[in-house]
Formats: C-alpha cells, sequence, structure tokens
C-alpha cells in the first residue's frame, strides 16, 4: 500500500510544534511550554467553576494516586489521550481565573473509544473517529457529540458476519486514505476491515456531512477507484478473554506501509503488542506477530470504567504512537508500547512498575515525547522529567548509552528532577498534561 | 573550512530575541516582570504574589534591590550576578514568554549548576535557535534539550578519538558545534597542554528540529572512522598564560569557538589574574597546530572565582540571533561582581573585542537582541528617577570598532517600566522561549 504523495506547505498548514501545560492543584497555578521547554505562559484555575467544583478531587496533586481510582487521577498516564486531557483543557494563552476542567465521565465515553489518527506530519487531526460496535461517529477533534455518524451494521458499509463488537479497536491513515476497524465476534476471532478511498480524506478540513458514508460504501461496492476487504483472524495472549479491555479495545495502528500494529492489555496479567500484515483480498489467512509483552500487576481496564485502562497518543509527524495503560490500579506506574506508523511492525517500549507514583507522557518536538513522574515536588525537588525517542533509535539503531538496540527493546529514559518550577512550597505530586491547543509552540 | 552554503527557510527562523526584565524589592512589596521583544516593544507583563518550590528555597538571592559584593551563590541578590545568564536562560528564573501572570517562574539554581556550566558553545545557521545544549565533562558526552536535564543520550568521547599520547582528558564544556559547517570540536588537557579533537560530518547535523538519539554517536563514529564523507583529525598544543595552570577555571573551563573558517576561538577566564581571547588554526592533515595561540585581547580581575570553587562559578557565554557573535564572560570581582567579557567573530574567530567593569557590587546581565546585537545591563542602574530599567545594546558588526579593542553601548532610559515606584535595581534575563517576538 503505498503512501500517498501529497505536498504540506510546512509552516502554513502545519501546527505548531507541541506544547504541554505543567499544573498542580496545589496553589492551582499551570504553566504552559513549548517543545524546547521555552515557557510560554502560565496563569491558574478558576476554583469557582463548574466543572472544577464536581471534579477538583481528580485534578488533585495533594497526594500521590497510588491505588486511587478517581481521588488523583490527573497523574494517571490514562488520562492523556490523542483528544488531550480528559480533566483540564489547557488553555493555550494561560491567564487568571480560568475555567479550564473537564467531566472525565462524559469525555472519557467518547474519547476511549476513539480511533488511532495517523494524519499528514504536521497537520493535527481535525477530526476525532468514535467506534463503539457500530456506532461509527465523526466528532470534532476531542468533543463529545457527533456530527456525522453511520450504522456499521450496514451491509453496504461492510461483510458483517457476526463481527458486532469494539471500543475504538482502529485507525485512520490520512497518508494513505486508509480505514481500518477491527469488530469483534468474542473469543479472540476478529475481523478487520480494510476501506481505501482515493478522492475522500476523512481528515479533510472540508469534510462534508455524508461523505463519511460514501467513503465506505463507495470503497465496498468499489466505486469510484475506492477498495475494500476484510481479513478475520484469532488472536490469543494469555486470559485475554477473560476482560472487555483485551478483548474489544484493541489500540490499533494503521501503518503507512500497509501493516497493521496492535496493542493489548489484559488487566491484572500483561501487556502485549504485535503486528499482522494484511493481505489485500479478502478472507483468512493473517496472523498477529507478537513482539512485546510486559507484565502487569492488579490492573484495571474498561471493564470498571470508561476511563481506564489502555489509550495512546500520536506524535506531531505521526511517525510514532505511543500506547499504554497503568502498571498498578487505575494510575500509578506505566507500560508503554511505541508503535511506529511508517511501519508498525517496529516497536519499542518502556515499563515502570511503580506503585505509588503517577506518570505521564505528551508528545514534544517532532517525534518524541516527553515524560513526568509526579513525584513530591517539595524539598527543592521540582518536577520529574525525561524524553523518549524512538525514531532516533529506529533511525541511527543505537540504545542512547553506545549500545546496539534491537526491534522490540527497551528505550532509553534518563529521569532529572529539579526541573520546571512548581506552586506552592510543600508537599505537591505535579503534572504534565497533553494540550488540545498547540499554539505558541515553536515551530 | 569553507561555510556550507545552506540555505535557511525564513520559516525555520526563530523570531528575534525577547528580553525579560525582572525586579523584586527589598521586602518583596512589589515584585514582578515583563517581557520586551527586540524592538522594545512591550509584550506583557505581571506582578507576582506567590511563593513557588524556587522561591520558597531560594529566597532572596531572588531579589534584585540590593548588592552581594563579594557574596557566593548563596547571597542575597545574588541573581545580579553576571554568571546568572547563558544561551540557555537565566539561573533563577524563567519567565513566559507573553509575560502572563505565573505562579512558578523560578528555575533551581542548583540544578542548573549540575549541568549547564558543561554546555558548550553551539553556532546554528542563521537565525535558527540551537535545540540541543552538548554536554562535556571529561570524556562523557550527553546530548540535552536545549537547557533541559534531561538527556538524549550519553556517550564516551574517547569511543571515537585518538586518545594515544593524549595529555590529558580534562574538559568542563570545551566543546562547540557549528551546524554552517557541521564541525564538532572538542578541547580536552592537562594543565596547559591540550588536544583538540574535530569531527566534521556534513551528511548529519546536530541542530536538527528533532534530534535523533543516535546521531552525535553516528556523527562521531563516520567521522573517526572515515566514512560517508566524513573525517576526524586531532591537534595537540600548549597554552600557558600568567597563572594558567593554578585553576580549574583556566585549564578545563574555557569558552570555545568553531569558526566558520576553520579556526577556534578560544576565551580563558584565568581567576584572580585575567581574561583572554585568543586564536589557533587547526591543522586536519597533521597532529600540530597549523597556528598556535594568537592573542587578541587580554584584561585583568581582581581577586575572583572559577569553577574550581564549585560548579555555580565561572565564564558563561551567549550567543547573537544571527549565530555570528559569541559572547564570553566572567565576573571581575569574586564570584559574580563586575564582568570581563569577549566578544568573538563566528565567521573569523581572530576577530574580536572586549569590554570591562571593575564593578565590586554587583554583575551585568547579558541578553540577545536583534539580529546580531547584544542587551547589557549594570545591574546597579537605579530604575528610580523615571528611568526604568535601562538597558545597553552592544554592536560588534560595527564596521569602526578596532580589532582587539573595546566595544562599548549607549543605556537607554525611559523605555523599560519596573514594577516599584521607588529605588530598585532591576535585571534583564535571555528567554527561554522567543515565540511573539518580531520577525
Amino acid at each position: 500500500m503505498a503512501k500517498l504523495s501529497r505536498i504540506v506547505s510546512p509552516g502554513a498548514e502545519q501546527d505548531y510544534l507541541p506544547n504541554f501545560m505543567t499544573w498542580s492543584s496545589q496553589d492551582n497555578g499551570f504553566e504552559i511550554f513549548d517543545s524546547y521547554l521555552g515557557h510560554l505562559t502560565g496563569g491558574h484555575n478558576y476554583t469557582s467553576s463548574e466543572l472544577w467544583n464536581a471534579y477538583s478531587g481528580w485534578t488533585s496533586t495533594s497526594s500521590n494516586i497510588s491505588s486511587n481510582s478517581s481521588s488523583y487521577w490527573i497523574q494517571s498516564i490514562s488520562c492523556n489521550t490523542q483528544d488531550g486531557n480528559m480533566l483540564l483543557s489547557v488553555p493555550a494563552k494561560g491567564g487568571r481565573n480560568v475555567p479550564f476542567n473537564r467531566n472525565p465521565d462524559t469525555i472519557a465515553g467518547w474519547w476511549s473509544r476513539n480511533a488511532s489518527i495517523i494524519h499528514e506530519p504536521g497537520v493535527r487531526n481535525p477530526w476525532s473517529i468514535h467506534l463503539n460496535n457500530n456506532y461509527w461517529a465523526l466528532t470534532v477533534r476531542g468533543s463529545t457529540g457527533a456530527w456525522d455518524s453511520v450504522d456499521g451494521a450496514n451491509g453496504n458499509y461492510r461483510d458483517v458476519g457476526s463481527f458486532n463488537s469494539t471500543y475504538g479497536s482502529g485507525s485512520y491513515n490520512q497518508r494513505t486514505r486508509t480505514l481500518c476497524i477491527i469488530m469483534g465476534s468474542g473469543s479472540n476471532n476478529y475481523r478487520a476491515y480494510f476501506w481505501t478511498h482515493p478522492t475522500i480524506d476523512l481528515m479533510s478540513k472540508n469534510l462534508k456531512g455524508g461523505q463519511f458514508s460514501q467513503f465506505l460504501s463507495d470503497a465496498k461496492a468499489g466505486y469510484n477507484g475506492a477498495k475494500y476487504f476484510y481479513n478475520d483472524f484469532s488472536w490469543a495472549t494469555s486470559n485475554s478473554t477473560g476482560y472487555n479491555e483485551s478483548q474489544y479495545k484493541l489500540k490499533t495502528i494503521m501503518g503507512d506501509n500497509g501493516v497493521v500494529g496492535l496493542m493489548r492489555m489484559t488487566p491484572s496479567n500483561q501487556t502485549v503488542s504485535g503486528y499482522f500484515t494484511p493481505t489485500g483480498v479478502s478472507g483468512n489467512g493473517v496472523s498477529v506477530t507478537n513482539l512485546i509483552a510486559l507484565g502487569l500487576t492488579t490492573s484495571y481496564g474498561w471493564d470498571n470504567g470508561d476511563k481506564y485502562g489502555a489509550q495512546h497518543q500520536v506524535t506531531w509527524d505521526a511517525s510514532w504512537v505511543a500506547t499504554y495503560t497503568p502498571y498498578y490500579y487505575y494510575g500509578s506506574g506505566f507500560n508503554i508500547h511505541f508503535i511506529c506508523a511508517k511501519d508498525p511492525s517496529k516497536q519499542y517500549y518502556r515499563q515502570d512498575g511503580n506503585t505509588s507514583v503517577g506518570m505521564q507522557i505528551v508528545p514534544v518536538m517532532e517525534n518524541q515525547f516527553l515524560m513526568c513522574a509526579s513525584n513530591n515536588a517539595d524539598g527543592n525537588v521540582q518536577m520529574y522529567l525525561g524524553i523518549v525517542n524512538p525514531e532516533g533509535h529506529r533511525v541511527n539503531g543505537t540504545d542512547g548509552g553506545g549500545g546496539a538496540i534491537g526491534n522490540g527493546a527497551s528505550l532509553y529514559l534518563d529521569w532529572q528532577y529539579k526541573q520546571l518550577d512548581t506552586p506552592y512550597t510543600s508537599t505537591n505530586y505535579p503534572v504534565i498534561v497533553a494540550s488540545s491547543n498547540w499554539f505558541g509552540g515553536s515551530r | 573550512m569553507a561555510r556550507l552554503s545552506g540555505f535557511v527557510d525564513p520559516l525555520e527562523q526563530d523570531p528575534k530575541p525577547l528580553i525579560g526584565s525582572w525586579s523584586a524589592d527589598n521586602n518583596w512589596g512589589y515584585w514582578g516582570y515583563s517581557v520586551f521583544d527586540s524592538n522594545l516593544t512591550n509584550i506583557g507583563g505581571s506582578d507576582y504574589s506567590n511563593n513557588g518550590e524556587v522561591r520558597n528555597n531560594f529566597g532572596d538571592r531572588w531579589a534584585t534591590y540590593g548588592s552581594f559584593g563579594s557574596g557566593s551563590g548563596g547571597a542575597t541578590y545574588f541573581i545580579k550576578s553576571t554568571t546568572m545568564n547563558q544561551a540557555e536562560g537565566n539561573w533563577q528564573v524563567n519567565i513566559p514568554a507573553d509575560g502572563q501572570y505565573s505562579k512558578s517562574p523560578g528555575r533551581n539554581p542548583d540544578s542548573a549548576s549540575t549541568f549547564w556550566p558543561y554546555f558548550g558553545v553551539h553556532i546554528g545557521q542563521e537565525g535558527v535557535r540551537q535545540r540541543v545544549s552538548l554536554y562535556v565533562n571529561g570524556n562523557t558526552l550527553r546530548v540535552h534539550p536545549r537547557g533541559a536535564l534531561h538527556c538524549y543520550e550519553q556517550i564516551g568521547i574517547d569511543w571515537f578519538k585518538n586518545a594515544t599520547g593524549e595529555p590529558g582528558a580534562a574538559s568542563y564544556g570545551m566543546v562547540s558545534y557549528n551546524d554552517r559547517t557541521r564541525q564538532l570540536v572538542i578541547i580536552q588537557g592537562n594543565g596547559n597542554s591540550y588536544r583538540l579533537h574535530s569531527w566534521t560530518n556534513k551528511g548529519r547535523s546536530l541542530n536538527e528540529k528533532s534530534y535523533l538519539t543516535g546521531t552525535i554517536y553516528r556523527f562521531m563514529q563516520e567521522a573517526f572512522n572515515g566514512t560517508n564523507g566524513a573525517s576526524y583529525f586531532y591537534n595537540d598544543f600548549s597554552w600557558s598564560t600568567t597563572n594558567s595552570n593554578s585553576y580549574a577555571e583556566s585549564q578545563y573551563h574555557m569558552r570555545i569557538i568553531a569558526g566558520d573558517n576553520g579556526r577556534v576561538g578560544l576565551v580563558r577566564f584565568t581567576p584572580s589574574n585575567h581574561t583572554v581571547h585568543a586564536w589557533i588554526q587547526p591543522n586536519p592533515t597533521g597532529t600540530s597546530l597549523t597556528t598556535t595561540p594568537q592573542q587578541i585581547s587580554l584584561i585583568g580581575v581582581t581577586t575572583s572565582y572559577g569553577i574550581e570553587q564549585g560548579s555555580f562559578y565561572g565564564q558563561r557565554s551567549n550567543i547573537t540571533w544571527d549565530n555570528n557573535w559569541v559572547f564570553a564572560y566572567s565576573p571581575y570581582y569574586y564570584y559574580g561582581a563586575g564582568i570581563n567579557m569577549h566578544v568573538v567573530s563566528v565567521a573569523n574567530p581572530a576577530v574580536g573585542y572586549y569590554y570591562q567593569s571593575g564593578n565590586t557590587d554587583v554583575g551585568f546581565s547579558v541578553a540577545p537582541i536583534q539580529e546580531n546585537k547584544m542587551a547589557i545591563r549594570f545591574n546597579n542602574w537605579n530604575a528610580d528617577g523615571n528611568v526604568g530599567n535601562q538597558i545597553g545594546i552592544m554592536d560588534p558588526a560595527n564596521s569602526f570598532l578596532s580589532n582587539g579593542g573595546s566595544i562599548g553601548y549607549n543605556a537607554q532610559s525611559g523605555v523599560i517600566d519596573t514594577y516599584p515606584p521607588n529605588t530598585s535595581y532591576p535585571i534583564i534575563t535571555p528567554m527561554t522561549s522567543w515565540f511573539g517576538g518580531s520577525r
């Protein structure tokens, strides 16, 4: 499957490089930094807003998350997704007394079912694709209501069979105009559907109502040069039939080269990632090659609530997708699988088995991720930060310390504390927050 | 070594530098900051009323009201030290680019001291700010996102150098990368004896928008092995100036500048003796220099301290927006008062000027402005009396300057307002983000 050649006008069409926010509920202060840790702006939260009133405990940094499910959940790695942060709507221009909380219950019902979007380099997706069994919808990125939707059970779109279950197991690759949705029928059995359309781009800013339906139906019918096929497969990993999270919420990456990357969380068991190569012809004949498996202790996914379990984020250039879960309960530690969108058979990981500290990951620069461990900032400690750079490892083949790195290996991560000042002068566990708006980040 | 004829896409260039103005009076009754662009247009500002973690831990060394004289890093008002600014930013404050209200605009100076004194001189294409900071301590080489304490990778210099017969491997940030010539220069030594290592690799850049882990490893490996058109050489040399072998600062903490023309500039601070700017001409085909150190300017200092007193102290540097002029400066008196500054041309490090102030109360703050100029402020100027935060503009591109001679400036007043309406001694800071600056 060839990558379509499309010229992206640098600077004009492309977004700023990602910014991110640091947040402390202690003293209600936030700062916004660009990808190079340049200090862009700051401000503080309005503590009489409607949503803060309801969810202030969720956004608290007064203690660490440990085994909590709601209190301090802002520290959970699952809180940030490609659409932003489920609890805080980062105000890109800062300000005093900003009401910026979100309702995680409403948000999670939508975002946790959103497909990964492999967009043009530097052109952030305008829409999210929401997949809830046979309800497939387009939303404004990060919103909670459809502006267009289709019935996925319609035979004009796909060969339905007994495959009717999905919880966001999908991916749209704007670069190849290919949509992949994986529907399950239970017992680890899946049908992966592929639609490609040469003239309708589901991430076009000019996309119109009805074109989602046309994208699917044209492909199914073979109209207008569009193509469709499906591949059936089964993918069994340890205890994977025991949880809805592991059965129906497969993090899916539609690669530029046609290969599909998968990451699955089986709560309290493991996370595992792998890939398969579609045949291009409807039928059987594919199998998943497992590449990375990381153990988990007691941990929870979708089965315990929409907001829990595996989530994903994408780099600015959409060359890498970070798929991740907490290691412990709802938000401590992490298992992260980094999957290359150019070739999903290229993957790396990082794992942290901490059972008290929440950790976060956000995209920075073109193809990297910044990480934060929410340790106590008191005592002249400030923030713990590190950076991971999967594209560097892939391109240069080194492990960051001078040795060679193989596919499927752990990435280099140099944690350093005493970085970035934090509000408040006593116990505080600050976080970094993924931003919905990258305005002001460097070019 | 010719400068690569690189077209620099204007969209790749950064906005012109911003300058931060910071003031805090003697009892914290008034304190705050404002931000100005290179045209001295006000971007924004804010008073400040809360204590962040840094303010809480570092207290009055943040304030700008008084003098610290012979005080060291923990002294009240030490933010006014000449050593508190460098290309990565200010050691104690990190003012937001839009001047917006911030509850935590500080920077932990103790943590900055763990890496920042060991960062080298990074020379980008015109208008492209350094994207990484290169850290050298002995044979350890780390690549950091600009100013960050975490790194992308850490490798050994000794993996890709000829160490046979080397005089020693001590080096505290004696590293310079020139993206226009794709040359990386590191100087290591023992006493006054040095080995200059040069790696050139035109197929790789160490200032890409997104640094890729492993790039410096491949850059040096290919150069050392002579593959992909890359090359490596070393030259041994010695350089003795008065008492230079008595201090770690003068021996191992020189600022070095990898010039566009292949010459390398050296600026050495010998505490309690002098500062000196010299240049050398490396010899890519031999093992000794074509031209040994040639002095351009030398100016004395009184009792003063460098990195041998701790990593908090010693020489710093900054660079203009166009990356054509490096400003290297040291305190004149004790740990941070007064200034000895050498301005070195990147096009030809044999060209340069100096500036000196023998003040023994406070230091100077230095920050880039416009394309090729540097703003300088004497931190003892009182903003009271309707003058505000005065700054001077140094213009090393002025064709009337004599090589090796002094460079001056005129102070403006009444342009940059400051918070207290009475006696006040604000400073200026380089900014970590230039977003919002003029094009």
